[in-house]
């Protein structure tokens, strides 16, 4: 797993997001311009999404046409992977 | 010279076949997924099946959007009644309404190399077919071509190549990057999504794949009935080993290339038969790794120079048949993409796609070279097959808007993590219908904007309003918005927004 962290840890992170801000975040394996899902939330509403990158491969896609919201919400979830 | 280069491909052929073999892991001893006597069984089993039964699959299939049992699909291609035929042609209609809506993808082959050491009966590029003149694009011809067919406004290529030394992996992630980096009116034109249709490999070479970008790996069985595989596909080649090219998917699913394209050939068996290997197929992918196939491909045997076999075959595949076929397939595998190519004529193009049709090509050319050097003109001698419609890229997206279809060059899902699992669900729920729609809205507009006719222009912006009206009862205000926001910025001049 990406940076050691694995899928079920990805998990518990999402559902923590969606509990704290109302938003949903899915996690992907960043490979060039492919991102692979790995983790969090599988049904989308039809938003925007913004995305991240925590480490060179382990993408965060925060589902948001809020981009200050957004910016929060990935310096949250860079805090609990830490 | 010549003898010297026949001798380095045999060399290279006989390294690949001694090479690990790559599929035995993945099968159950000496069984694969395939299984000819059950499918035989499964087929004569659920011979005259009773309308009452085929409604109740039908029903059933687009409620849950999920694969059919065997024996559900068997029944539906036992069909005999014609007006049960029509409402299965309406059912699959339907069932690709609720997965994908009324978006048509769109995007045109790139031919890189036509070498290849693999003999099949029916290719023009087979090695023993000397009638063939035989190249290999440079890097820098590649990018002619790719000026050439961004600059019509396509986004999405599916490149192909020969099984060949001179076209092996390292070769095609160069053809893949040389793609991504043209760059034509200002940046308007460009390629976002290279899905590539080449010979099995390794884990490995997939994973050099995955790195430069590949947008689906495309390989089909061409037949899953192992007698004729083996008759079509000469034993002394790659291509002759069945299992290597069974299990090809699974190695590119576990080399994380997560979007798979699979395929027959039809022609060359029973076309029930490989419907419910297609299946069998798909199921097998969802059960070992939580994603089915991306796409399923089903071209008909075309003409092709000094290629005999396709006159002879018995088993070609009438249109009728193919119709049934494309509907079964629809409803058997819901959430998958169907792909119907150029091959098939003007008249057979608008019988079929109703039946659940999600991708399909224009302004296509497959000889060598063909998009800058001889554009208006098909050539047998360089070209794997003969095309059956040849219309322009804006003459396509015309016709399609003229029926109700809008056109997506969408290329967002890869981009930003909607694959494996998490495409599976939107698909199987029907939301991802509605992220299809929004981006067949907004890729729609930038090609009206930057490549479209004026013809095509009013008849795309008359859709284009439809389109808007039916998405505000789909959507949230927010969402509606956004889409609103973003169309406008396009029309300032931004490029590539999506959801
Ligand atoms: S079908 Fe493919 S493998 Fe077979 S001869 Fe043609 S190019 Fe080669």
């Amino acid at each position: 797993m990406v940076k050691g962290i694995s899928t079920s840890k990805l998990e518990e992170i999402a559902k923590v997001i969606a509990e704290e801000f109302g938003i949903s975040v899915w996690f992907a394996e960043v490979v060039g311009r492919r991102w692979s899902y790995l983790a969090g939330s599988v049904i989308s509403e039809p938003l925007p999404s913004v995305r991240f990158m925590l480490d060179e491969k382990l993408g965060l896609v925060v589902e948001t046409d809020d981009e200050k919201l957004a910016e929060t919400v990935f310096d949250y979830v860079r805090k609990l992977i830490r | 010279m010549w003898v010297e280069s026949v001798r380095v491909a045999k060399n290279w052929m006989e390294s690949r076949l001694k090479g690990e073999d790559g599929y035995s892991k993945y099968m159950d001893g000496e069984k694969t997924f395939i299984d000819e006597e059950k499918i035989f069984k499964t087929l004569k089993e659920n011979r005259d099946p009773k309308p009452a039964r085929i409604r109740s699959i039908i029903d059933e299939a687009i409620e849950s959007k999920e694969c059919l049992s065997l024996e559900d699909c068997a029944a539906l291609l036992n069909v005999k009644n014609e007006e049960l035929w029509k409402e299965i042609f309406q059912a699959a209609g339907e069932v690709k309404k609720q997965v994908y809506d009324n978006r048509i993808v769109t995007f045109a082959p790139l031919y890189c190399s036509n070498y290849c050491v693999n003999n099949c009966l029916y290719c023009a590029f087979r090695r023993e077919n000397s009638v063939e003149i035989r190249r290999r694009l440079t890097l820098d011809e590649i990018r002619r071509e790719v000026e050439v067919l961004a600059g019509m406004g396509h986004k999405r290529l599916i490149t192909s190549y020969g099984e060949h030394p001179l076209s092996d992996v390292n070769y095609i992630a160069d053809t893949l990057r040389a793609i991504y980096s043209v760059k034509v009116k200002g940046g308007r034109g460009e390629i976002r999504r290279v899905n590539v249709n080449a010979a099995p490999m390794t884990v490995e070479e997939l994973e050099i794949l995955r790195d430069v970008g590949i947008g689906t790996f495309q390989v089909f069985q061409e037949t899953y009935h192992r007698k004729t595989y083996s008759e079509v596909h000469p034993p002394d080649t790659i291509k002759g080993n069945y299992f290597w090219r069974l299990y090809c998917m699974h190695r590119a699913l576990e080399a994380g290339v997560d979007d798979v394209g699979i395929g027959v050939l039809l022609g060359l068996f029973d076309w029930r038969f490989e419907v419910l290997s297609l299946l069998s197929h798909s199921i097998e992918l969802e059960e070992k790794f939580g994603v089915g196939p991306h796409t399923i491909s089903f071209p008909r045997l075309r003409p092709a120079a000094n290629t005999p076999f396709v006159q002879n075959s018995a088993y070609k595949v009438s249109d009728e048949d193919f119709m049934k076929f494309i509907a079964v397939v629809r409803i058997a595998v819901p959430y998958t993409g169907m792909i119907l190519t150029a091959r098939e004529p003007e008249h057979i193009r608008r019988r079929v796609l109703p039946l659940g049709i999600t991708q399909t090509d224009f302004g296509s050319k497959i000889g060598i070279g063909s998009y800058r050097e001889s554009y208006n003109k098909q050539e047998a001698k360089i070209q794997q097959f003969l095309l059956g419609d040849t219309r322009e890229l804006d003459e396509g997206i015309r016709w399609l808007a003229e029926m109700g279809y809008i056109v997506s060059f969408c290329t967002a899902g890869y981009r930003c993590g909607r694959t494996g699992v998490k495409i599976m669900k939107l698909l199987k729920t029907g939301r991802e219908k509605i992220f299809c729609k929004l981006n067949a809205i907004l890729t729609f507009k930038e090609y009206l904007e930057d490549f479209a006719s004026e013809e095509t222009k009013r008849v795309g912006e008359e859709l284009l309003e439809k389109e808007l009206k039916e998405v505000k009862d789909l959507v949230s205000e927010r969402t509606y918005e956004k889409l609103i926001e973003y169309l406008s910025r396009i029309e300032d001049g931004e490029r590539d927004l999506y959801f």
